[in-house]
């Protein structure tokens, strides 16, 4: 390949890894545009451009870490300044990549800059980019190896040197077959792709556990939650829309948890609805209908639930917390029932850790406390006075780029000042608890879109945070997020439900790709194992008929007529017994590293291998004979069980010794 | 083997398979644990969809790569007459069978002799027919030799190779020298080689005269005979062609000695030599070895039969084939031995 044409080729594979970046956000435009730049000019450059002059990088390189470091440095995650520290580097050792001694390094530059910005992507045009990427590099290698077998000897024109369309293509989607079994396959030991704390994305949906730790964007998933129907009411309150999934009041590390590990107790099976909370009246309560479609571990209830039908042939279990559990793995749909009071909240009793505040956060936060409750009355004001501040004064963002190093409460209130709710949320409720008001984090689901049968279809977009609060004596919900974060009540669109929309493939891949887990692994095992157990003998009948099929059809290739051969080189297949059985004295020889000619005749080739494989001789004489006498004298076919005696004695004659070393010449076999 | 024996089916599909690692593959085998660890230590599913991916292409590389090979099919021809030493052009012809996957890249050698050819692509059931050039070293009867195909595409990573063993022979002339004087021995005087053509018929009339014994039945003029009432032939000019033999005498003063072979070969090559000289102008040429006598003939057909002669005759002993009596002593082409 000429200097210029691999100079165009990694200024084009330069520009292929930067897609992603300005996207994913991993590195932000002022360090991306100029590395897209250069490498935009050296792809259209009709002559080779010279290398930076070494003085010149040497100035540079302090620069370049003084800009790494000013846009924020480690402060952010490891990735980011990666990022910024590739893309800068290979911007300035891009010109005169194609000189050999730099090829190798700007390869590797590239790669991490590739590497940063498939690890930051989440949405579904990965994949498309990935094959896009891998067809492009396809191209490259075939291009470069070709290029690379010219030599004088060896003329090839460049135009004839292109790797063909079709072996790109199938390289490619070979690549992919092979791929997606891989990818289910490849062991997992951490939590997925969404939702770490080194991650760079996170995807939208109900989680039990919050963490606020994170980088880059939350992907709204359109899939079905849950529906509800509420008895004999077409319009409810929204308030009634809010159901709650956990309760979370441990704040640790950027996160929220249920509490210390203890054991869900089950609840009673009656038979009937079973009370949540003691001494409620049953007067005015309402009743809501609600159908799982979503696999998960939560039950969800409206506030005020006070008791409930459980679903059927569903374990549910119930937290200290309050919170309804089910197995892992229950088959949905399922659906249950509850009654509740919709003046009310219930929940436990406030506790010692509802006041709970890390050190860092109280010295922090309480001088903006005091701020924001000057002049309220009454922990009711001061309360609704913190829910206005973080309504009004704060953005609502899906984009998160919480700091590893610094409480993200911290730095949403003090730097970020955006968020999501679950920012929202934890804010206040530690706003909440600095003044003295116990305060808990709520997760569920918030809001629903109207049917036109009267029932509402929840979506994993409506996940939601909230804070529950004990003001004068009971709880109460505050909602900190401003409204256009908050999920409404929406009347059902005309559109249609096109099956594989594109909320579809979304919903689809943030389920199957970017939050893939161990447990995810450990389910299609176990579904694979259960189903097989349950079908056993139609499965191994399957199976057989299968393997019977597949022996078949290469039976059948193998017995076709061989692909195109050279004139006159057909080879005629032995059918013979004795002949098979020389065929397979011959391959034993040359396995034993006896080198045979293909023109030697049989008994040049006895003659060799008795010399070679003493222990041998008299066995492969005699089928050697066997085969002259039947070939040549029209004999008949020597007795099975004598034929396969020796077989027998030539082969393990043979595979107890290597060959010995024999000169044809002076055998003076012929030919 | 001519009986149609077969090795097993993998070496009937790859013959002589090999496979050698080319620097792409280290490139490869060092990125590759270093991302997985990435993608285990950090649990981003991009990362394993990248990782599933490009194991994923490396799979995919070796499958494609073997099935080029295994549908590829090559064969070897002489063009024109081959000399020992003289480069040689041999027409290959290669063959894909594949019904879907064109053949590209694709590096044929021959094996033990110099000579190599890049086949750019050869497209699916496609064929393709180019040359090479090689050089044989000795003269005689030799198999072509086998034809080591390599592949490397898609990616590059392995150097996959597979030998087709040739089933022709090519009949290698002797080397061609520039030799001195030819050594010709004349024996159109010799009775026993008048009949090999030391006299031509044709030719203008000189005289008629009575018919003596010997005279060919053919030159009988019958009007005459009729009119004398006696035997008359027309006597012609002849047009006598020169009867020109070279004699080699392939008997060593001894057996087994190397030094003496070579020597023997390299007489062997200045025979052929001037004999192809002589045919190349048209002349008439006549070869003896031995006790084998080629009369002489001019053209290409009398060519190839004296360049072949010559490019099988092997050296005997001392008294294992003697010339013909008529030839001893005479000038020949043979190896004594120098005096000490």
């Amino acid at each position: 390949m000429s200097e210029l044409e691999r100079q165009r080729w990694l200024a084009g594979l330069a520009l292929a890894a930067a897609v992603p970046l300005p996207i994913t956000g991993i590195a932000t435009w002022p360090f991306v545009l100029p590395y897209m730049l250069m490498a935009g000019w050296l792809l259209t450059r009709s002559r080779l451009v010279a290398a930076v002059p070494a003085w010149l990088e040497n100035i540079l390189a302090p620069l370049v870490l003084v800009a790494v470091v000013m846009a924020g440095g480690l402060q952010y995650g490891v990735l980011r300044p990666v990022a910024h520290l590739a893309v800068l580097v290979a911007t300035i050792r891009l010109p005169g990549c194609a000189s050999p001694r730099r090829t190798r390094r700007t390869l590797v530059i590239t790669a991490i800059i590739a590497i940063a910005g498939i690890a930051s992507s989440t949405h579904p045009s990965l994949l498309v980019y990935l094959l896009a990427v891998l067809a492009l590099g396809t191209v490259a290698a075939g291009r470069e190896t070709l290029l690379g077998l010219r030599t004088a000897e060896l003329p090839l024109a460049p135009r004839l040197a292109w790797p063909p369309a079709r072996l790109v293509a199938a390289t490619v989607v070979l690549a992919v077959l092979v791929a997606a079994p891989l990818f289910a396959m490849l062991p997992r030991l951490r939590s997925p792709f969404a939702g770490t704390a080194i991650g760079s994305g996170g995807t939208s949906g109900f989680r039990s556990d919050v963490t606020l730790h994170g980088i880059g964007s939350i992907k709204v998933s359109q899939e079905v939650a849950l529906t509800a129907r509420f008895a004999g009411v077409t319009a409810p309150p929204r308030e009634w829309l809010r159901l709650e999934g956990a309760t979370l009041n441990h704040y640790r590390a950027g996160g929220w948890v249920e509490g210390r590990n203890v054991e869900p107790l089950p609840l009673p099976s009656l038979g009937e609805a079973v009370p949540l909370w003691p001494g409620t009246q049953p007067a005015g309560l309402q009743r809501v209908e609600i159908t799982v479609e979503k696999p998960g571990t939560n039950l969800f209830l409206p506030p005020g639930s006070v008791s409930l039908e459980p679903p059927l042939a569903v374990e549910v279990s119930r937290t200290p917390m309050g919170v309804l559990r089910i197995r892992r793995g229950t088959p949905v749909p399922f659906s249950y029932a509850v009654s509740f009071d919709p003046r009310r909240v219930l929940a436990m009793p406030p506790e010692a850790s509802d006041l709970e505040v890390p050190r860092r956060v109280r010295e922090r936060v309480t001088p903006l406390v005091e701020d924001v409750v000057v002049g309220a009355t009454d922990p009711l004001a001061a309360a609704r006075a913190i829910e206005q501040h973080l309504q009004t004064e704060y953005t609502y963002s899906l984009r998160t780029m919480a700091s590893l190093r610094e409480d993200p409460v911290i730095w949403f209130l003090f730097r970020g000042r955006q968020g999501h709710c679950e920012f929202f949320a934890s804010a206040m409720a530690m706003m909440l608890r600095i003044e003295g008001i116990p305060a808990r984090l709520q997760v569920g689901f918030s809001g629903g879109e109207l049917q036109g049968d009267g029932s509402f279809v929840v979506r994993e977009s409506r996940a939601h945070a909230w804070v529950l609060a004990w003001v004068g004596g009971q709880w109460q919900v505050f909602d900190p997020t401003p409204l256009e974060g908050q999920p409404s009540v929406a009347q059902e669109g005309w559109r249609p439900r096109i099956p594989w929309s594109w909320d579809d493939v979304d919903a689809a891949w943030n389920r199957w790709v970017l939050t893939f887990t161990l447990f995810d692994q450990a389910e299609m095992l176990r579904t694979v194992v259960t189903w097989i157990g349950a079908n056993t003998r139609p499965v191994g009948m399957a199976a057989v008929a299968v393997a019977g099929l597949t022996l078949l059809v290469i039976a059948t290739w193998r017995r076709r007529p061989s692909s195109r051969s050279a004139p006159g080189s057909e080879r005629p297949r032995g059918t013979d017994p004795v002949v098979r059985a020389l065929e397979k004295v011959l391959a034993q020889a040359q396995r034993r590293g006896l080198e045979v000619d293909s023109s030697f005749s049989p008994q040049a080739f006895g003659r060799l291998a008795a010399a070679a494989f003493p222990v041998a001789r008299e066995a492969v004489a005699w089928l050697v004979e066997a085969h002259e006498r039947r070939r040549y004298a029209g004999g008949p076919s020597p007795g099975r069980r004598e034929l396969r005696r020796n077989l027998a004695v030539a082969l393990k004659g043979m595979q107890q010794a290597s060959a010995r070393q024999v000169d044809i010449q002076q055998l003076g076999a012929g030919r | 083997m001519s009986t149609g024996l077969r090795t097993t089916s993998f070496d009937q599909a790859f013959p002589g398979f090999s496979l050698r690692p080319a620097p792409a593959l280290w490139v490869f085998l060092v990125a590759m644990p270093l991302l997985g660890v990435a993608a285990l230590n950090t649990g981003n599913n991009a990362l394993y969809l990248l990782v599933s991916l490009l194991l994923g292409v490396f799979a995919a590389s070796g499958v494609l790569s073997r099935h080029t090979l295994k549908h590829l099919r090559v064969a070897l021809q002489p063009m024109g007459d081959v000399f020992a030493g003289s480069p040689v052009r041999l027409r290959l012809w290669v063959g894909n069978g594949s019904a879907w996957l064109p053949a590209t890249g694709v590096l044929c050698r021959l094996v033990g002799m110099p000579g190599r050819v890049l086949v750019p692509l050869v497209g699916p059931r496609g064929e393709c027919t180019t040359t090479l050039t090689t050089m044989f070293g000795r003269r005689g009867m030799h198999r072509l030799p086998a034809v080591q195909v390599e592949v490397r595409l898609p990616l590059g990573f392995f150097v996959k190779t597979v030998r087709w063993p040739q089933d022709r022979d090519v009949l290698v002339y002797p080397r061609r020298v520039a030799g001195g004087l030819a050594r010709w021995l004349s024996l159109s005087d010799r009775e026993e080689y008048r009949r090999h053509g030391g006299r031509e018929r044709g030719g203008d009339v000189d005289q008629l005269r009575e018919f003596r014994t010997g005279d060919d039945r053919r030159d009988i003029h019958w009007k005459q005979t009729a009119r004398q009432q006696r035997p008359i032939v027309v006597e012609r000019r002849e047009r006598r062609r020169p009867s020109r033999y070279l004699v080699l005498d392939r008997q060593l003063p001894r057996r087994d000695d190397a030094l003496l072979a070579e020597r023997f070969e390299s007489l062997v090559s200045e025979i052929a030599s001037a004999a192809l000289a002589e045919l190349q102008r048209g002349h008439h040429v006549g070869l003896v070895v031995g006790s084998s006598v080629t009369p002489p003939a001019a053209g290409s057909t009398q060519t190839r039969l004296v360049l072949g002669q010559l490019a099988l005759v092997r050296a005997v002993g001392p008294g294992d084939d003697p010339l013909p009596p008529a030839i001893q002593g005479e000038s020949v082409y043979r190896l004594v031995e120098g005096r000490r």
